[in-house]
């Protein structure tokens, strides 16, 4: 029993190979009935597919036949032959495949580290897979921890914190400044694409009211019915201002729309309640010196890209924190691995040892013409013991290293010596 | 008994490096534990100052150690209700060192007890509760303005280090302020008119020295900035830098004042 990996990601394969060999979910049942039929060897596995990876979990008694028959059949599925596969594939097994597959569900392996979309995607390969009751023991184990070790990595690190995206980032950054901005006005100054990314983003976080201002007024009533909003007319920018908390500026304006001074004034007027605003205009809107203003904060479209990069160095800290926590978990999965193989294991070595007695006992007893049944009884008796004495020593060490973190090479070197075949 | 405040020194103490390290790693499991320290500490500290009222007869009022004391219990106590109350977790990293440095310097003073000292003014008891109580309320103020001052600093020039990741919201550290100053500044004020009272009554006149006039310097702060916020909306940047310096002023007027006994 042993787990491998077969798949290729981002990393490894370019996109035409990727959406070659991607499995739509429609067709994942089907997908893994055929590779039952063709790959009998593989006892139990799990097909992931998503955009960004396609992945063959399997477990298998031979780790190199196995590997090459799930790459065979892998590249007959999809008309492929196997050395151009192999240009695109990586392959684990063992504990790097464990490891591989708490990575991939924590978010680690994923392009955008610590994106939140890969555990469900997993945890529907899985489930797929476990209504046509192609999982055991050993891979319902494996996933249901795995999920575990990701919420686990979410809670205990910060892999999952930073916004990664020039929008939510603004959105992140409006949440420090206001804490909460449930009851939050929003006012957009113009019109985007961005602008409207950023603005979903804030309504989501619960900004209560959006008014939009813009030079064709038929414009901004356009925008504000699709958010739900109220447009504004360009020349009470002034007034429409101060009841705003949030303002997204992104005009075609050659000249700033919102100067320092017009911003202090207002500020004033609203009790110095702050302001954030975010100008993704170039050229800018702001006045950048209105960043200067007490309780008022500009950023432009730089700005918020840095913002993406710091939160970016910021995941890759935490994703070390995160392989930490990863290699102590795989150690334990490990270790109960191990304990499920030593009993089938001491099982087998016990079945084998007694069928080799029983053989050559058959064989002597029929050369022995002269021997009575009680004789046959004592001759029985002695081989048997012989077998239990010969067999008591390497039983007992096998259970007390299966405990220890070299166990499954312990295992493994016993069925090896002893060519136990499952 | 002091034993007992020994050992809820070293809870506060566990409890401040738990805080300190949480601050770093943001170990859930860390805020739990500091929280769960500070908790027993208090509670150990409660218990200690009860079995030493028991024997004194009076509140922990009587020397400089009994005042160190009982300010680390009113700094925990009211860290403890705010970490609850606002959810903040780096509250703990903030004001858990102001606590323990109260308790440690404790150690340097006689911890002599004067049983049986004659309850001498209800006033004088009166003011020196209240100003206990405002303290607390004011290390909360003054911590929430620390994290205040190092947040806006990295979002006015958009550096976003460790400290931008680990603080909580402007928004929300200016609701400490708000709700901080609200319970401390009433306090204060009642507890100085207690002052007033008191030495009028006992001396005939109002007592005037440095401490005092110091002191009187904090509260002025206080003063100016309540009236600030709720009439000129001061807040934020402005609010939290006076909570701060009102609390500089506040510690000057208590090491005079404990200096001079």
């Amino acid at each position: 029993m042993n787990l491998v990996v077969l798949g290729l990601n981002h990393n490894s394969a370019p996109v035409e190979i990727r959406e070659k060999l991607s499995i739509s979910s429609a067709k994942l049942g089907e997908h893994l009935s055929t590779l039952k039929e063709r790959v009998p060897e593989a006892r139990e596995e799990v097909i992931l597919s998503t955009c960004n990876r396609v992945e063959i979990y399997a477990l298998v008694s031979d780790i190199k036949k196995g590997i090459a028959s799930l790459k065979k059949f892998m590249a007959d599925y999809h008309e492929l032959d196997v050395a151009t596969l192999e240009n695109y594939t990586y392959v684990y097994a063992l504990e790097e495949a464990v490891e591989h597959l708490f990575k991939v569900s924590s978010s680690l392996d994923s392009m955008v580290v610590g994106e939140p979309q890969i555990l469900g995607q997993v945890k529907s390969a899985y489930k797929a897979a476990r209504e046509l009751s192609v999982t055991g023991t050993v891979l319902n184990n494996l996933f249901e921890r795995s999920f575990s070790v990701a919420k686990r990595i979410r809670t205990e690190t910060g892999i999952a914190e930073n916004a990664v995206s020039v929008s939510y980032a603004a959105v992140e950054l409006a949440r420090k400044i206001f804490g909460d901005l449930s009851g939050k006005t929003t006012l957009l100054i113009g019109a985007g694409e961005m602008i409207e990314l950023a603005l979903k983003h804030l309504v989501a976080q619960g900004v209560k009211t959006v008014l939009v201002a813009n030079r064709t007024y038929e414009r901004a009533v356009e925008l504000a019915t699709k958010f739900n909003g109220e447009a504004v007319h360009f020349d009470h920018l002034h007034e429409e201002l101060k009841r705003c908390d949030i303002v997204i500026s992104s005009t075609g304006a050659p000249h700033f729309v919102v100067r320092k001074e017009l911003a202090a004034q207002v500020i004033a007027e609203r009790a110095n309640r702050p302001m954030f605003f975010i100008d993704i205009a170039v050229p800018r809107d702001i006045e950048p010196s209105v960043n200067e203003i007490d309780n008022c904060y500009v950023y432009d479209i730089d700005d918020l890209k840095s913002v993406v990069e710091s939160n970016l160095a910021e995941r890759a800290k935490e994703a070390r924190k995160a392989e930490e926590i990863i290699r102590g978990e795989v150690a334990q999965f490990l270790s109960w691995l191990d304990h499920l193989e030593v009993a089938p294991t001491i099982t087998e070595l016990r079945a084998k040892a007694d069928a080799i007695r029983v053989m050559e006992m058959e064989k002597t007893v029929k050369r022995l013409t002269s021997i009575s049944d009680k004789d046959k009884e004592t001759l029985d008796k002695m081989t048997a013991a012989i077998v239990n004495k010969i067999l008591h020593a390497p039983v007992v060490n096998l259970k007390k290293h299966a405990e220890t973190d070299d166990g499954h090479s312990y295992i493994q070197a016993l069925r090896n010596l002893f060519e136990l075949e499952k | 008994m002091t034993a007992t405040f020994a050992l809820a020194t070293f809870c506060y103490f566990i409890g401040m490096i738990k805080y300190l390290l949480h601050l770093g790693l943001r170990n859930r499991t860390l805020f739990i534990l500091a929280t769960v320290m500070i908790a027993i500490g208090f509670a150990l500290e409660t218990v200690g100052l009860y079995q030493r009222s028991l024997v004194t007869g009076h509140g922990p009022y009587t020397n400089v150690y009994e005042y160190l004391v009982f300010l680390g219990w009113v700094v925990f106590g009211v860290f403890l209700v705010a970490e609850g109350y606002f959810k903040l977790t780096p509250l703990g990293a903030f004001m858990a060192p102001i606590g323990f440095l109260l308790m440690l310097i404790s150690f340097a003073f006689s911890p002599e007890m004067e049983p049986g000292l004659p309850v001498r003014a209800w006033w004088l008891t009166m003011h020196r509760t209240l100003s206990f109580l405002s303290f607390g309320a004011f290390s909360l103020v003054f911590a929430a303005g620390v994290m205040y001052l190092i947040q806006e600093r990295q979002l006015k020039h958009k550096r976003f280090g460790g400290w931008y990741h680990r603080l909580p919201p402007l928004g929300a550290l200016d609701d400490v302020n708000r709700v901080g100053i609200i319970f401390g500044f009433p306090i204060i004020t009642v507890s100085a008119l207690a002052a007033m009272i008191w030495s009028s009554q006992s001396y005939g006149k109002f007592l005037f020295n440095y401490s005092i006039a110091i002191l009187l310097a904090g509260w002025l702060i206080y003063a100016v900035l309540i009236a600030g916020r709720f009439s000129f909306g001061w807040r934020g940047k402005r609010a939290a830098a006076m909570g701060v310096a009102g609390y500089a002023v506040m510690i000057a007027a208590l090491v005079i004042h404990f200096g001079s006994k």
